[in-house]
């Protein structure tokens, strides 16, 4: 048997192959639900959504940016330790698209934020 | 479909910092790593940046063959203590030692993501008495590195470069002085060292022949079995590296050949990232910098695991390919160019280097790390036993001393 280019090449179409199906898997996997706020209820607390809404309300805790999202009913999101795009996006009246997990504290659900978009 | 070509985008982002990291001795992927979550805070998008570190790291893992095999090699009179890269190199099959290594991570890599369920399964069993065991694990590692030396003057030897190096990593790595002491004391204990024995060495390296190259089809599954096995034993038991643990399962069964030796490192290499990242998913631990990095990213849930274990996947295949289109060139140049000259200016890149990210107490950790670097080399026994830098203090952390 001869280590050739060949060889190498069948070996590593082989991982791409794999690779690729693996990664739309899972892409497709952690792809987040697109929901409205009044859909959410406890069943789906640990599960990544996307919610639309305006940002009603902000307020800085210790270690997290609070805001109020509002679809029609309101949810609160919370970014902890904000990055300065965070800080950015939630500001009083912005229209933003929130990507993160639903959790629950203190018995109320809120969201967990991984990413803000623009929408306005 | 969309995101796959986005996500796709990002990986070769990454790819192009891999081969960076690579071909750079002293620019690990670790470094940009963390120069790149400063960006990843303010774009609010870390998950494409995960998929930046993972294409690097993985394509690091390929690319980091060619200046370990092409530079640093010593006079070829030792020719028996030679690194076993470097062997092939003095007899003009450099190019041949590199395709070793890709084929061992091209494997470690695929065994490493059939095997997470069999991993997975092991680690929720028997990670309490893994923990437990970490201590005398190390010890065994220690004592078994010093046993493997010929005789009882190389073992002491053995012991005194154990003794150095433990005591450095003692000193240095819980000291406030140094801000990150563990990058200047690797590079002068293995790179800068290395590099300077290369100096005593000839001026050319012999030419480079692309010619047949062998595979004995029992090395390669020898190779990928045992050094995928290895690579989850190096993603448990912290500072343990994939030499020490090519080094120990070489000895445990009796293993001499170079190629063999080659495929595990390579092997290691690859599929110890892929497990740190499941270690990191089931246990939040980190034990590579890639997966220090995807913690800070905040990427902990299935889906984006089995995403980040494709993206590896198709990033070894990358990192084949670019691994080996790199070696057919620096094979075709190597014996043109002045190879002291070329040691030499990379030992100038490596100390400018520490000095513009750590300053002059950089500098002091990397000429006390060369200067016992040099010792192994000395005295001619395995230069695995400087690992005692993260070796001794990490023993000491579990055996409960203060540092």
């Amino acid at each position: 048997m001869e280590l050739s280019d060949q060889l190498i090449g069948f070996a590593a179409a082989g991982c791409a192959v794999i690779g690729l199906g693996l990664l739309f898997y899972g892409l497709q996997a952690a792809e987040p639900l697109p929901l409205r706020i009044a859909e959410i209820d406890e069943t789906l607390a640990g599960k990544k959504v996307a919610l639309q809404g305006t940002v009603e309300w902000t307020r800085q805790a210790k270690t997290a940016l609070l805001a109020g999202l509002k679809d029609g009913e309101e949810i609160t999101v919370v970014a902890f330790k904000p990055g300065e795009g965070e800080l950015r996006l939630l500001r009083k009246g912005g229209t933003v698209k929130v990507i993160g997990r639903i959790q629950e504290y203190r018995g109320e659900l809120e969201v967990v934020i991984e990413r803000v978009e623009a929408l306005d | 479909m969309k995101h796959l070509t986005e996500e796709l985008l990002w990986l070769i982002l990454g790819w192009l910092l891999g081969v960076v990291a690579g071909l750079l001795p002293g620019i690990h992927a670790n470094t940009i790593s963390f120069l790149l979550l400063g960006f990843a805070a303010n774009t609010g998008q870390p998950d494409k940046w995960a998929y930046v570190v993972v294409g690097m790291n993985i394509v690091q893992a390929f690319v980091d063959f060619i200046p370990n095999i092409f530079l640093g090699l010593p006079d070829s009179e030792a020719f028996a203590s030679l690194l076993p890269g470097h062997r092939f190199l003095a007899k003009g099959k450099g190019l041949y030692a590199v395709r070793l290594g890709i084929i061992g991570a091209l494997s470690g890599s695929l065994l490493a993501a059939l095997l997470f369920p069999l991993f997975a399964g092991f680690l929720a069993k028997a990670l309490d008495f893994v923990e437990a065991i970490i201590p005398l694990a190390l010890g065994l590692v220690l004592v078994s590195l010093v046993a493997g030396e010929r005789d009882w003057k190389k073992r002491g030897q053995a012991v005194a470069v154990i003794a150095l190096a433990g005591g450095f990593g003692l000193l240095t790595l819980p000291s406030s002085a140094f801000a990150d002491p563990l990058f200047p004391a690797i590079t002068g204990l293995f790179g800068v060292a290395g590099l300077l024995n290369g100096l005593r060495g000839e001026n050319r390296v012999p030419e480079q022949l692309d010619g047949i190259s062998p595979l004995k089809p029992k090395n390669l599954l020898e190779g990928g079995v045992l050094g995928s096995l290895a690579a989850g034993i190096v993603a448990l038991l912290p500072a343990i590296g994939p030499g020490e643990a090519s080094y120990l399962l070489m000895k445990l069964f009796k293993k001499t050949s170079a190629s063999l030796y080659l495929i595990i490192v390579g092997c290691i290499n690859a599929a110890n990232l892929l497990f740190s990242f499941l270690f990191l998913y089931l246990l939040g631990k980190t034990r590579t910098g890639a997966a220090a990095a995807l913690e800070r990213l905040g990427l902990l849930d299935a889906p984006t695991l089995v995403a980040v274990t494709g993206a590896s996947l198709v990033s070894a295949a990358a990192g084949a390919w670019l691994c080996l289109w790199l070696a057919k060139a620096a094979a075709k140049k190597i014996s043109q160019v002045n190879y002291r000259s070329l040691n030499a200016g990379v030992i100038c890149f490596l100390g400018a280097i520490v000095f513009l990210l750590q300053g002059l107490p950089g500098l002091l950790v990397l000429v006390v790390g060369t200067a016992i670097g040099l010792v192994p080399l000395a005295f001619g026994v395995r230069r695995a036993h400087a690992m005692s830098y993260l070796m001794v203090p990490t023993l000491a952390y579990y055996l409960g001393f203060p540092g």
